[in-house]
Order: structure tokens, then C-alpha cells, then sequence
């Protein structure tokens, strides 16, 4: 398929226009394309929503090969030749090397891989263990056919084409170390280091690759920053910008989240990558961390209380009173304001982890009070589904009152430990 | 998170693993809290009744009262009710359980869901019931009067169990045990499958332990129901050629019915865990399930039949961890999950 510039304009338009849920579907449609040069180009006005949004691309050779370079890989336009870094327009041009130079596997590979997305961990995991190593002992001074047609300079294909032949050779244990970061198991920092260590002695852009495909998925990435700086001293100033930058994106992630849902899970990475970047035995490091905690606690709580706010009334309180007012509520409506007060109550219990406890406890007061005022008479809602979206809210406690409209008592919150 | 778990440490005890009888062990039941999943009510002789939780650390129990319950487990609406219900019975039993369990999901305090698959579940019992009583008044008409006395209570101790295949009528609706014992034997098929993906050691020891108890608790509640449905026969027969007083039927059923229901009962909570885990949960899932297997207590050992080795069951047990989900899950995550279990076993 090739688009004329006008045709890939408007499908860039119309995906600029597209709704989350739609466009989820599109960019699977236009996965299905054999020949991707052109909808990479019109894909990249919508990566930044396509890594919030993450859904399950299908998983050809060229993903799987690129996987675990994936945190180095910029916008043609972004990339600067000598960056240590992957021009996007190079996958294409490499993955064809690969294919040519191990025809045999490369079939094999894309064959098993057919019906698979990039997020069915397991056969990510045993097909890269068979392309990687092999994709790693490539000749780095041969030229992809079609880099030059790409746009890209003949004379960075070594270098490119080096930093993916060192990634390639310790892949596996990378990835290996990529899961246990991402899950968060105890030897997550022990395969993390394992898998580092070797990169050492490739050279400072791929041990930075390492470092950032494994901060990245980290939930400790203070840790592996921390542990990436002794490994090697000339990396540290790079891992920690690098462990900055990601903690900052985390936060405009929260802030850009939609929903409460998505913010609630947003924010509770944030927050859990947060808790640990005391790790260091560098005080001026631990103090810069602090200072960066601290604030990026303080913006994205308010965040999250900016939006719990308005979803409270918008999502639940608004939709709740209407159901109230009009016939007995369908089994549908009663699950959807369920649904809005769990997105809700996750909202709230990491907005409190990240601090505003107390503006937190008085908008939920508020809601309390409002819902109970609607428990009075329920209409269109049974008295029990109004208590159940408190005790959902605002724990079993605070429902309490409204089950018992003889001895009404002043709203009470529960304490909520068990979130923190 | 920390301090429920220093709190809740102080109610260990260090109870056997095979209680001496299911009294001891006490019944399943279904609350929501995810503190509290995976409780056991029990009244051991004349004290109050206490709840039965696995130990965070995967070796022994917590055991507590109600109000250290209030205070520590966050029970929910529906748990308080469910409380109410059950709390007071001298000799809790599976079966009172779960009609109170269904009482309370039925008052909408488990989400509208879990009410609707009550309801469908109370017309199935119902239709059970009914088909039970038609069958058993035709069969013990022959006995003149003293039939319709013997009836009711027959069907009350025989409507979970039924009373097998073509044994009154060829067109019964299946009971709840015997629909209990099927849901087991796909349950031992879904973990002998899932036992050849297991990626770990640990998961293919915990598919073991589970797969194991799956079979060992088949074997037994097989025995007993066959037993049961062997003995309404004969005693039908016998009581309708007068052999048979009616004053010694209904106890001997009422015993061997309860060793059904005793020795399934907790197996429904891990087959739906496991079943709502999906096959990509499964390992997670894992160290909860294992903690919850219910172990036949010591009394099933006089039982007619083979004496499973549940010792070296148990003691492999030990080197998976086994582990109550709320130790690391989100709280709304877990409550909401557990009110979905209610629904697929209602």
C-alpha cells in the first residue's frame, strides 16, 4: 500500500480526531499492512497516545527484533546521527537484513509468530531467545539495503547497526531481567544486574540502551539506577537524567489521564516508582531525588484530586441522583455507577499515598453526605445499591448509617489503612 | 498495609493442619472483605463462634472473634449480614452457609449480579426440590399415611445430594452435589493442563499439591455420595416392605448427606478463583488457592474405604509459599473480584 501525501494527511487527521477506543482498532487495521514505510510516518503524530493507550500490536519479526531496543528508538526527525540512539526509518532496512542474512529463522520465526502480539510474554520470550543471539553475530559494516532510500546517512549504519548487535548478543538476559522488573519479584535487581554487567564492556551507548529498556520497566528504578552507577561511573550522569525524565513523563502521564481508572493506575506506578529512590550512597544524589520526589508527590496528588473532584460528581454523584429521580434503575446503571465509584476510590487511595490526605477526606465527606441525602428516598435506586457505592467509596463503615435510617450518625470515614 | 499485617499476626495460631473434625476445621464462607477471604466459621463445643483465616506467612492460621473481625478485617455490608445469619447456629454446617449466603447476595448486598445468579441458583434448588418430593411421595406411597411425615424431611436432607441417576426417576434435575463433584473433575482437568505450561518449579509443585488434593477429595466425596444414593435405595425398599422404622432412616441419610457437603465444601472458592484467573492469572493465583485447600480432618480416616496420604500432601505444601491475596493485592481490586466469585458460585 502507498499513500499519496494528501490521502496520508487526512488518515493522519482522522487519527488525531479518533477516540481512544477507536484508534486501538485503527492502528490494528494498519498493523495488517505488508508494507509499513508509510504508516509508520503517519503513526508517529500518534505514538505519544499509542504508549498511553498501549494496546497489542502483532508480533512480526521486526517488533520482536527491536523489542528490546525499543527504549532507544526515535522519530526520524528527533534522531541526530552519533546519539547512541535508533532512527525509526532504520528498523525497516535492518529488519530486512536480518531476514536476508538468516533466511531460514526469520521464516520460522515469523511463522510462529503469526496470531501472537507483542504482549503474549511467553512466546516473546522463546522466539526472542532464537533471534536475538543469532541477530547479534550480524556483520556491522554491511549496509541495509534501503538505508539510504530511508533518509538516513550511510555513515551512521555501523554505529546503528553495532548498538543493535550488542543489544542482540545479551538480549536474553535482558529481557529476562525486563520481566522480573516489570513484575517486581524479589531478584528482580539480581537479574538486573546480571544482565548488565556484561553490557559494560560493549560500551557506553549499549549499557545505556540496558540501562534504559530496564529503568523503564522498573517499579525500583531508583535501584537500578543506583545499581547501573556502580557498574560503571561514566553512566551515572546518564542514568540518573534518564530516571528523571522517566519519573517526569510518569507524572504527565497522571495528568494526562482521562479517566479515573486510567489516572488511579498511572498514578500508582508513580507512586511506587517514587517510594524507593532513596536508594543511593551518593547524599548529593539521594538529595536531588528527594527534592524530585517531593514535588512531583505534591503536582500529581493535586492532579489526582482535581480530577477525583470533578469525576465525583460528574461520573457518580450527577448519574447516581438521576437514577434516583426516574424508574427502577436497570441492573446496567447500577453497574456502571459501581464501576465509576471502584475508578474512584483507586483514585483516591494513591492520591492520599502521594499526599492532600485531607482535602481527600473532604470531598469524600461531601459525597458521603450527598449520597446518604439520596438514600432518604431512593426512588428510582434501592436504599442498598446507595450504600453499597458508599461502602465502595468510602468503606463499610460510612454505609453503615444508611442501612439504618432510625439512628442516623454524622459521616464517618473509615481509616482506609489497608490501601496504604 | 503493614500495620494489618502486625495486627493480624497477634491472632496466629498454630492449629494442626488436618484438624480432627470438620467441626474444627469449620465451613466456608464467602465473604467479600478480602481480608476475609478464605474464612472458616467455627464453633468448637460450647464457645463463641470464631473465624478461621490462612496465615499471611503460608504456615498456620489466625483465629478471631467477630468484634476483633470489626476491628482488624474491614468486613463489608454483606459480610456483617452473612455474620448475623450464621453466627448464632450451634452446629454451623456447608449447607446453613450457604442458604444464608444466598439470603444476603439475594438482598443485593454482594452488587446486583451476584443477586440475579442467586436467584437463578434458588429456581434450580427449587426445581430440584420439587422433582424430589414428586419421586419420594410416589415411591413411599405403598407405606400408607406415615408417607407425607417422611417426605418433607427426606427431601430437605437429599436436595443437594439428589438421589442418583435413575434411582427414582429417570428425568431428576442434577443436585448441587453431584453438579459439585463434575465441577471438581474439570477442575483436575484445567490443572493437569495448566501443570504442562508452568514455567516455574514453584508452579508445577503448587499444580501438584492442588491437582493431588483435587483427587483425593474426588475419591472421597465420590465414595460418600455413592454410598448415600446406594443406601436411599435400600432403605426405600426396606421401608416400603416395612424392614425399616422411619425413626432410624432420616438420621443414617442425615450423616452420610453431611459428608458430602463437608468434604466438598471450600472447593467451589478455588475452583471459581481459578476459573476467573484465566489462563494468564493462573500462576499468580497460585499461592492463594493452595492456601485455601480445604484437608479432610483426621475423622475421615474411619470412613469406609482408601486412607489417602494427605501427609505428604501437606508437607509439600510447605515449599510453595501458599499465601492469602490481600498480603499484596489492591483492596478494591480484591473486593470486587470476590463479589465476581459470588457470582459464578452463587
Amino acid at each position: 500500500m502507498s499513500l499519496l501525501g494528501g490521502q496520508a494527511r487526512q488518515l493522519r487527521l482522522a487519527l488525531l480526531q479518533a477516540p481512544d477506543h477507536s484508534l486501538g482498532r485503527v492502528v490494528a487495521m494498519l498493523d495488517g499492512l505488508q508494507d509499513r514505510s508509510v504508516i509508520d510516518q503517519v503513526l508517529d503524530s500518534v505514538r505519544p497516545r499509542l504508549r498511553r493507550l498501549a494496546p497489542a500490536r502483532p508480533l512480526r519479526l521486526s517488533r520482536l527484533l527491536f523489542l528490546p531496543l525499543d527504549t532507544v528508538i526515535d522519530p526520524p526527525s528527533g534522531w541526530r546521527p552519533g546519539s547512541q540512539r535508533i532512527p525509526r526509518s532504520a528498523i525497516a532496512p535492518i529488519a530486512d537484513l536480518v531476514s536476508a542474512t538468516l533466511p531460514r529463522l526469520a521464516e520460522e520465526i515469523a511463522a510462529a509468530a503469526l496470531g501472537h502480539s507483542h504482549e503474549d510474554h511467553a512466546v516473546v520470550a522463546a522466539l526472542g531467545a532464537r533471534l536475538w543471539p543469532a541477530a547479534g553475530v550480524l556483520a556491522h559494516t554491511q549496509m541495509p539495503r534501503g538505508w539510504v532510500a530511508a533518509g538516513l546517512p550511510a555513515s551512521a549504519a555501523a554505529p546503528v547497526l553495532g548498538l543493535c548487535t550488542a543489544i542482540w548478543r545479551h538480549a536474553v538476559p535482558l529481557w529476562q531481567a525486563r520481566a522480573a522488573a516489570l513484575a517486581g519479584t524479589t531478584d528482580a535487581l539480581a537479574l538486573a544486574r546480571a544482565a548488565l554487567a556484561p553490557l559494560v564492556a560493549e560500551g557506553a551507548g549499549p549499557l545505556a540502551a540496558g540501562l534504559t529498556l530496564l529503568l523503564r520497566a522498573s517499579l525500583t528504578p531508583g535501584q537500578v539506577a543506583t545499581l547501573a552507577a556502580s557498574l560503571s561511573a561514566q553512566i551515572h550522569p546518564l542514568a540518573e537524567r534518564e530516571l528523571t525524565s522517566m519519573l517526569a513523563e510518569n507524572a504527565a502521564a497522571v495528568a494526562a489521564a482521562t479517566t479515573a481508572g486510567e489516572m488511579a493506575k498511572a498514578a500508582a506506578l508513580l507512586a511506587r516508582r517514587l517510594a524507593d529512590l532513596d536508594v543511593s550512597d551518593n547524599a548529593a544524589v539521594r538529595e536531588a531525588r528527594r527534592r524530585q520526589a517531593a514535588t512531583l508527590r505534591r503536582d500529581t496528588s493535586q492532579s489526582c484530586h482535581a480530577h477525583f473532584a470533578g469525576a465525583l460528581v460528574e461520573r457518580l454523584l450527577m448519574p447516581a441522583a438521576t437514577a434516583a429521580a426516574g424508574p427502577p434503575a436497570e441492573d446496567a446503571v447500577v453497574t456502571m455507577l459501581e464501576s465509576a465509584a471502584r475508578d474512584l476510590r483507586r483514585l483516591e487511595a494513591v492520591g492520599r499515598r502521594l499526599g492532600q490526605e485531607s482535602t481527600f477526606d473532604s470531598t469524600l465527606r461531601d459525597a458521603v453526605a450527598q449520597l446518604r441525602r439520596l438514600a432518604a428516598t431512593p426512588g428510582g435506586l434501592e436504599r442498598i445499591d446507595i450504600a453499597r457505592l458508599i461502602e465502595i467509596l468510602a468503606g463499610p463503615e460510612a454505609a453503615l448509617a444508611t442501612l439504618e435510617p432510625a439512628k442516623p450518625e454524622p459521616a464517618k470515614l473509615e481509616p482506609a489503612i489497608a490501601q496504604r | 498495609m503493614l500495620n494489618m499485617r502486625s495486627t493480624v499476626e497477634g491472632f496466629a495460631a498454630n492449629l494442626p493442619e488436618r484438624q480432627a473434625s470438620f467441626a474444627e476445621r469449620g465451613c466456608a464462607v464467602s465473604f467479600t472483605a478480602p481480608m476475609l477471604s478464605g474464612a472458616r466459621l467455627r464453633r468448637v463445643s460450647c464457645g463463641p463462634a470464631e473465624i478461621v483465616l490462612p496465615a499471611l506467612s503460608g504456615r498456620g492460621v489466625y483465629v478471631m472473634g467477630w468484634d476483633a473481625c470489626l476491628l482488624h478485617c474491614a468486613p463489608s455490608l454483606h459480610d456483617r449480614q452473612l455474620w448475623d445469619r450464621i453466627a448464632s447456629h450451634e452446629r454451623p454446617t456447608p449447607a446453613l452457609v450457604r442458604a444464608a449466603a444466598r439470603e444476603v447476595a439475594r438482598g443485593g448486598y454482594a452488587g446486583r449480579a451476584a443477586k440475579a445468579a442467586v436467584l437463578v441458583a434458588i429456581r434450580q434448588q427449587e426445581a430440584v426440590r420439587d422433582a424430589l418430593r414428586n419421586s419420594l411421595a410416589a415411591r413411599l406411597r405403598p407405606i400408607g399415611p406415615g408417607a407425607a411425615e417422611l417426605v418433607a424431611p427426606m427431601v430437605a436432607i437429599l436436595a443437594q445430594t439428589g438421589t442418583g441417576p435413575g434411582q427414582l426417576s429417570d428425568c431428576e434435575p442434577s443436585a448441587a452435589m453431584p453438579q459439585a463433584i463434575v465441577a471438581l473433575e474439570a477442575f483436575c482437568g484445567s490443572i493437569a493442563a495448566w501443570s504442562q505450561v508452568a514455567r516455574t518449579p514453584t508452579e508445577q509443585r503448587g499444580a501438584a499439591i492442588l491437582l493431588g488434593a483435587a483427587r483425593l477429595t474426588l475419591l472421597l466425596a465420590d465414595a460418600s455420595l455413592q454410598a448415600l444414593w446406594c443406601l436411599v435405595a435400600d432403605l426405600l425398599d426396606r421401608l416400603v416392605r416395612g424392614e425399616a422404622r422411619q425413626e432410624e432412616v432420616l438420621p443414617l441419610l442425615a450423616e452420610l448427606a453431611s459428608r458430602v457437603e463437608w468434604v466438598l465444601d471450600g472447593w467451589s472458592m478455588i475452583e471459581t478463583l481459578w476459573a476467573a484467573a484465566g489462563p494468564a492469572g493462573r500462576g499468580a493465583v497460585l499461592p492463594e488457592v493452595v492456601s485455601l485447600l480445604p484437608v479432610p480432618p483426621l475423622e475421615t480416616e474411619h470412613w469406609p474405604g482408601a486412607r489417602p496420604d494427605w501427609d505428604t500432601l501437606l508437607r509439600t505444601r510447605r515449599l510453595v509459599r501458599p499465601s492469602p491475596a490481600w498480603g499484596s493485592g489492591s483492596q478494591v481490586d480484591l473486593a470486587e473480584r470476590n463479589e465476581g466469585l459470588r457470582c459464578l458460585a452463587p
